[in-house]
């Protein structure tokens, strides 16, 4: 390792992120609460994980590869909110579930 | 073990709370976002994995989840908002 100890300290923030918001997706009701935290996920974690990834590799070909997939995750992050968010609200304005209804 | 390879540990077992939510979901919804979160975490297991084992050919794995898992989404979440509503 190049720099061992900046290299953790990325790799611990991704990781810390990560479950940070799988705790949030645990602990949360309602599916638009949920996703609040996995918004700051994809958005936080995937850059750690870039940061530790160029620390240890610099500008090789797995470094520019780790640059995509970031890269990747990144730019669709917005238009999958948009769209996952447009679902939840669309399934929260038809009311609970048919089988729900039923066992009331 | 290297802090790559516990990361990408911590990214697997991380799957597991997400599986739990996909099962007991009250609501589809509830799947979607779950879901959406796994295949996030997918993404950075293979890229800790393809770090931690020093196969950079790994990492095209990684890039092919990230860049489909995309498209999976997308039409999870229309025919979700067509056929269930």
């Amino acid at each position: 390792m190049k720099h061992p100890i900046l290299t953790c300290l990325f790799l611990g923030g991704a990781a810390a992120m990560a479950l940070l918001a799988c705790l949030g997706l645990m602990l949360m009701r309602g599916a638009a609460a949920r996703f609040h935290f996995v918004g700051a996920a994809a958005l936080l974690a995937p850059p750690l994980a870039l940061a530790a990834v160029l620390t240890e590799e610099g500008l090789s070909q797995a470094g520019i590869t780790a640059i995509l997939i970031v890269a990747a995750i990144l730019l669709q992050g917005p238009v999958v909110a948009h769209v996952v968010a447009r679902a939840i609200h669309t399934h929260e304005a038809a009311g609970p579930p048919s089988h729900h209804k039923e066992q009331q | 073990m290297n802090p790559w390879l516990w990361a990408d540990i911590v990214c697997v077992a991380l799957m597991i709370p997400c599986g739990l939510v996909i099962l007991r979901g009250a609501r589809l919804t509830d799947c979607l976002v779950a879901g959406q979160m796994a295949s996030m975490l997918a993404v950075l297991a293979l890229m800790f994995l393809a770090e931690g084992t020093h196969r950079p050919s790994f990492y095209e794995l990684s890039l092919a989840l990230a860049l489909l898992s995309f498209p999976a989404t997308l039409l999870f979440a229309h025919f979700l908002e067509m056929w269930w509503p």
